[in-house]
């Protein structure tokens, strides 16, 4: 008797092994780490106390909809946030690509924000569209529209530099196996989703600024 | 009360004969597809739940944050619960280790699937990707409410007749697999 609950222990504890070590051979391991970018896609102090980094797809609805939960929380902690911007366009979305390109070019010509805005504003507009030359045509009308000279940001478009300033962004994005947009990082802590952030990622700004420095 | 049966009484249990479980009927082949369900019943749970520990926790928890069923502080904890818990269930229901007592665990899990997942149809909320493969393979509502019902049902075979092929169970009780 004694002897079979003690297999029986035995063997409900090895399972119970085996599956940590299951979980821990797949399991990333993904130390915090804080993204930068070129000055054109950061905004706000660059010796804020917090800094927010955020990989977005412009053709992503639910990166439409935390553009405003990333100005609220911009608003809520005055000069103490600094944002930064990843590309993290996925290959399901058509002109995400694009979009992203459209945003570099703009950002190099000192527009990046108004044309980031306009093209999220616009989304519902172009995302849905079949042709690629008229979902173009509407990307570069939001640059344009954002104060983007068109023939400076077509050359610009066309330079294999700025695709490659992109797709810089999503090798970066696939080694931190950011899989899902928005993803947020809170000097550097994860959090997924305009509700984490409003929630679970404000907690930590305060946190942070309650203790008056850096953990990253 | 008569003498009759008082005597009957007295004589005790030692008169009558032990009283036997019925034998189980069914076909021959019962036994061994219900160890077959229990085999694929694990091998599901051991995939979705590496699946699921392989991305971010807090990717999965957002996952769960789509089905508006539980409250924000729940997401998280739930998401770094339920991968070693399908984990632990898959390689029990594989090794055949307490199999009756993992596959009502499985039928319990599937069945709260199935309630959180009819609970969306039937709130109107869109649910892209069920999240129940991690990242991994991507189903619909439906389909998932379809795999999970399915699997519902072989989990319970696998509770009622799955002991074939139950090694650890066997070296438990006898001490060889």
């Amino acid at each position: 008797m004694g002897t079979r609950t003690s297999r029986r222990v035995l063997a409900g504890a090895g399972l119970a092994l085996c599956s940590l070590l299951l979980i821990g051979s797949v399991k990333a391991v993904v130390p915090p780490y804080a993204p930068e970018a070129p000055a054109y896609r950061t905004r706000g102090p660059a010796d804020a106390p917090v800094t927010l980094a955020e990989f977005t797809d412009f053709q992503c609805p639910g990166c439409r909809t935390a553009v405003a939960e990333v100005k609220a929380v911009e608003q809520m902690f005055p000069g103490k946030v600094r944002l930064v911007f990843k590309h993290r366009p996925f290959k399901a979305h058509s002109w995400a690509r694009e979009a992203a390109r459209v945003a570099e070019c703009a950002g190099k010509a000192g527009r990046f924000w108004p044309t980031h805005d306009l093209l999220y504003a616009r989304q519902e507009d172009w995302a849905e569209l079949r042709d690629a030359a008229e979902a173009r045509k509407l990307l570069v009308a939001a640059a344009r529209e954002a104060g983007c000279d068109e023939t400076a940001l077509s050359v610009c478009m066309d330079d294999p530099a700025s695709a490659a300033a992109v797709e810089s962004d999503i090798a970066e994005a696939d080694g931190r196996r950011i899989n899902a947009t928005p993803t947020f990082f809170v000097n550097g802590k994860r959090f997924v989703g305009q509700l984490q952030l409003k929630t679970h990622g404000v907690n930590r700004i305060e946190d942070l600024l309650r203790k008056g420095g850096r953990s990253r | 009360m008569s003498a009759k049966r008082a005597d009957k009484r007295a004589d005790g249990p030692a008169q009558k004969p032990a009283a036997q479980p019925a034998p189980e009927q069914g076909p021959a082949w019962l036994p061994t597809a219900a160890a077959a369900a229990r085999l694929l019943v694990g091998a599901v749970f051991l995939a979705s739940g590496l699946e699921k520990a392989a991305m971010p926790p807090e990717e999965f928890a957002a996952i769960i944050q789509g089905y508006w069923l539980l409250p924000p502080s729940a997401h998280l904890p739930l998401a770094l619960a339920l991968p070693p818990i399908e984990v632990l269930t898959g390689l029990a229901l594989l090794a055949g280790y307490n199999y009756r007592g993992f596959s009502a665990a499985a039928g319990g899990l599937f069945l709260a699937f199935i309630v959180a997942l009819a609970s969306t149809l039937l709130r109107g909320i869109p649910l892209p990707d069920c999240g129940c493969f991690g990242r991994g393979v991507h189903l619909s509502v439906p389909q998932a409410l379809g795999l999970d019902s399915a699997l519902l049902c072989l989990s319970y075979l696998a509770y009622r007749k799955g002991a074939a092929l139950s090694w650890l169970d066997r070296w438990v009780e006898k001490g060889t697999p």
